[in-house]
This record gives C-alpha cells, sequence and structure tokens, in this order.
C-alpha cells in the first residue's frame, strides 16, 4: 500500500489500563489534592516540588519542539505548573495525571504562541537563512552534535516539515511522535474526538512522508 | 518510502529532537525554573499589598470633617461680617476722610459733588487739553497728509 501510512505501525501503541497501575506523577497529584483539601498548602508545596522534578524534563520538551523557543518553552511549563497547583482540586484522582497535565501543557503552550504572534505583530526577528528558525534558537556545538542522529538536510526537513503543518496537526503530531502519546491519550488532552486525532495525525504523516520520499505533500488542511 | 522507513526515520527525529530541547535546558535550568515555580506557587495566596499615600508634608493641617466644618462657618460669617460693615460705612457719618485734602485745593462741580476722578471737570486742564489737541490736528494735517492720502478707508470719502 504505497504512499497510505499505517497508523498502528508508526503511532505509539496503547498503554495497559493506567487505574489499575497508576504513574508516580498520579500518586503524587492525589497525595497534593488531599494536602491541599486539607489545608495544609505548605506541605502540598514541598511535594509538589517532587511533581515537577517528574514531569519537568517531559514538559520541557514537548514545549520547546512546539514553540521551537527556549524563553517561551520556559515559560509556558512554569505557567503550566502554577495552573496545575492551582486547580488541583479538579484532578479527579481516577484518571492518569500525565494526560490532565498534558492538557495544561498544552493550553498553556498556546496561550504562549498567541502572545508570540502579537508581539510579532511590532517585533521583526532576524533569522537564520539556513533553516529559518531564529537565530536565538540555534544552540551551539551540542545542538549539532545530537544532529548528527539524523543527517543534517534531512533534520531540516523534517523540522520545516513539522512546522509546516496547520496548528493542529503540528499538536498531534508532537504529543504523537515526541511525547509519544497514543491516540486516544492525545483524545483526552486536547479534546478532540479519536476519530478526529488519527485523521489529523494521519494528513500529518502524508505529509511528512512526501517530503522524506522526495514529494511535497501539499495537504494544508 | 515503507511505514518501517517512517517509524525509523520518526524516531531518529524523536530522539534527535529531545537531543536538541535537553541541550537548550540542562540541569541547572532546571533547577532555575523549580525554584521560579516554587516562588510563584509561595506568592499565589498573597494578597496584593497597598501602598500609602505619601504623607502630607510638616505643617499642613489635614482637613478632616471637623475642619471642613470650622471653615465653612467662618467664610459664612466673614460674608455677613463683610455685608454689615458695607452697610454701615453709608449710615455711620465719617468725620474726615482721606481725600478731603485733595477736595479741599480742587473745586468741584456743581452737578456732582461726591469724588469721581474720571468725570470732574478743571478749567486749567481743559484749556491745557485744547490746546494739546489742536496743535496735534494742526501737525497732522501739514505733516501726514501723504500718509492719510495713502491710506485705505472703508467707505468715500
Amino acid at each position: 500500500m504505497a504512499g497510505q501510512t499505517n497508523l498502528d505501525v508508526v503511532v505509539p501503541a496503547p498503554r495497559p489500563a493506567t487505574s489499575a497501575h497508576p504513574s508516580p506523577a498520579s500518586v503524587l497529584a492525589a497525595e497534593i489534592k488531599g494536602l491541599v483539601g486539607r489545608g495544609e498548602r505548605d506541605a502540598a508545596r514541598e511535594r509538589f516540588d517532587g511533581l515537577v522534578l517528574l514531569l519537568q524534563r517531559r514538559a520541557l520538551r514537548v514545549a520547546f519542539q512546539y514553540l521551537r523557543d527556549a524563553a517561551d518553552a520556559d515559560e509556558a511549563v512554569q505557567d503550566a505548573f502554577v495552573k496545575v497547583f492551582m486547580h488541583i482540586e479538579q484532578y479527579r484522582s481516577e484518571l492518569p495525571f500525565d494526560v490532565w497535565f498534558t492538557r495544561i501543557l498544552v493550553n498553556a503552550s498556546l496561550d504562549r504562541l498567541k502572545a508570540r504572534a502579537r508581539q510579532q505583530r511590532w517585533i521583526s526577528h532576524s533569522t537564520d537563512e539556513e533553516n529559518g528558525w531564529p537565530v536565538e534558537q540555534i544552540a551551539g556545538n551540542e545542538v549539532s552534535h545530537e544532529r548528527r542522529l539524523l543527517a543534517k538536510e534531512r533534520w531540516s526537513e523534517v523540522t520545516e516539515a513539522v512546522a509546516s503543518l496547520p496548528d493542529r496537526q503540528r499538536l498531534v503530531f508532537t504529543l504523537c511522535h515526541l511525547d509519544e502519546r497514543t491516540p486516544a491519550e492525545i483524545s483526552a488532552a486536547t479534546g478532540m474526538r479519536p476519530a478526529t486525532v488519527r485523521v489529523h495525525l494521519f494528513r500529518a504523516l502524508r505529509k511528512l512522508r512526501g517530503v522524506l520520499g522526495g514529494k511535497a505533500g501539499t495537504d494544508t488542511r | 518510502m515503507s511505514d518501517q522507513e517512517l517509524k525509523a526515520t520518526l524516531d531518529a527525529y524523536r530522539a534527535a529532537a529531545h537531543a536538541e530541547a535537553d541541550a537548550h535546558f540542562d540541569e541547572r535550568a532546571l533547577e532555575t525554573q523549580r525554584h521560579k515555580i516554587l516562588a510563584r506557587l509561595a506568592h499565589l495566596g498573597q494578597t496584593a499589598k497597598v501602598i500609602r499615600f505619601p504623607i502630607v508634608p510638616h505643617g499642613d493641617v489635614p482637613i478632616t470633617g471637623v475642619n471642613r466644618r470650622w471653615i465653612s462657618v467662618a467664610a459664612a460669617a466673614g460674608l455677613i461680617i463683610g455685608l454689615l460693615g458695607g452697610q454701615l460705612v453709608h449710615l455711620v457719618p465719617q468725620p474726615t476722610r482721606r481725600l478731603a485734602p485733595m477736595t479741599s485745593t480742587i473745586a468741584p462741580s456743581a452737578e456732582r459733588p461726591d469724588f469721581v476722578p474720571a468725570l470732574v471737570s478743571f478749567p486749567q486742564d481743559d484749556g491745557l487739553l485744547d490746546e494739546v489737541d489742536f496743535a496735534v490736528q494742526v501737525r497732522s494735517a501739514s505733516e501726514l497728509r501723504a500718509l492719510d492720502e495713502l491710506t485705505p478707508f472703508n467707505e468715500p470719502r
């Protein structure tokens, strides 16, 4: 089936039921929720530090890949954690905390994107001529070393192709392939229906396949 | 490109992307971020601090409700006293007036016994003013005639 993408091969496999084996983050979040409910906010803050430690790295990876700016990613992750603490009492302990947190993180990232769009009406950034990303986003030798995992040209092709995806496709792709979320989890995190998630994912992969396989994907829906 | 090749490419892309993000956020950056988050959480429940309005400078008495009433009463009393005083000036005869010595040297006109400087006529002054006026008219007639010819008039003379 040339040109068609079998999502079952490409997307992460569903994880086992999480209610029976809650993740460490879910356990910790339930504990913090209990502390806040009892009015022990200082103790809750101390425990929250552990939760931040647990999720911070993953959150920064997702936010950075989606926003493509270190400062914005930093702010978005901070905002997401603060919102989590503010609304921890609304967290339903029987559901995986990671998904709830991802939803908040996605919203915080979208807020950052909107804020950046407003700023860019007034500020014009100088851009790197090679790949179009803002100059300050290009790290030095550390990144070029890691980029050897992909050939430089291929890296540029993939990043440009991902960046050119429509917002929802890019969000779904980022959560699926960088955060390794299943379509069901993405559906829970974004509020999209599972079928919609799969459609966005299919279109994103079709475009990427076209770019990587030498024929340009033209679907921008 | 087969699905397996695509999956392998995406796996490599994920690894590279994670490495790129990790290069931006080392352990020190993560720790700094944790501190910032905890600092923001510590200030969540606090209400905004209200800064006092600048203190009144020394020497100025703050106006309170009682003071404001006294100011009103004093203003009203001053107004009443002023009105009464003005009436008393006309009713009570004044033996000495400040301008009396001046009026004694100048003969007042019969029609206006009160002191009204602008309307008082003095024979010596009238004569002097008439002479000045005549001199000016004569001078303008002789020396300013050319200029007067050039001056436009709204209505034909």
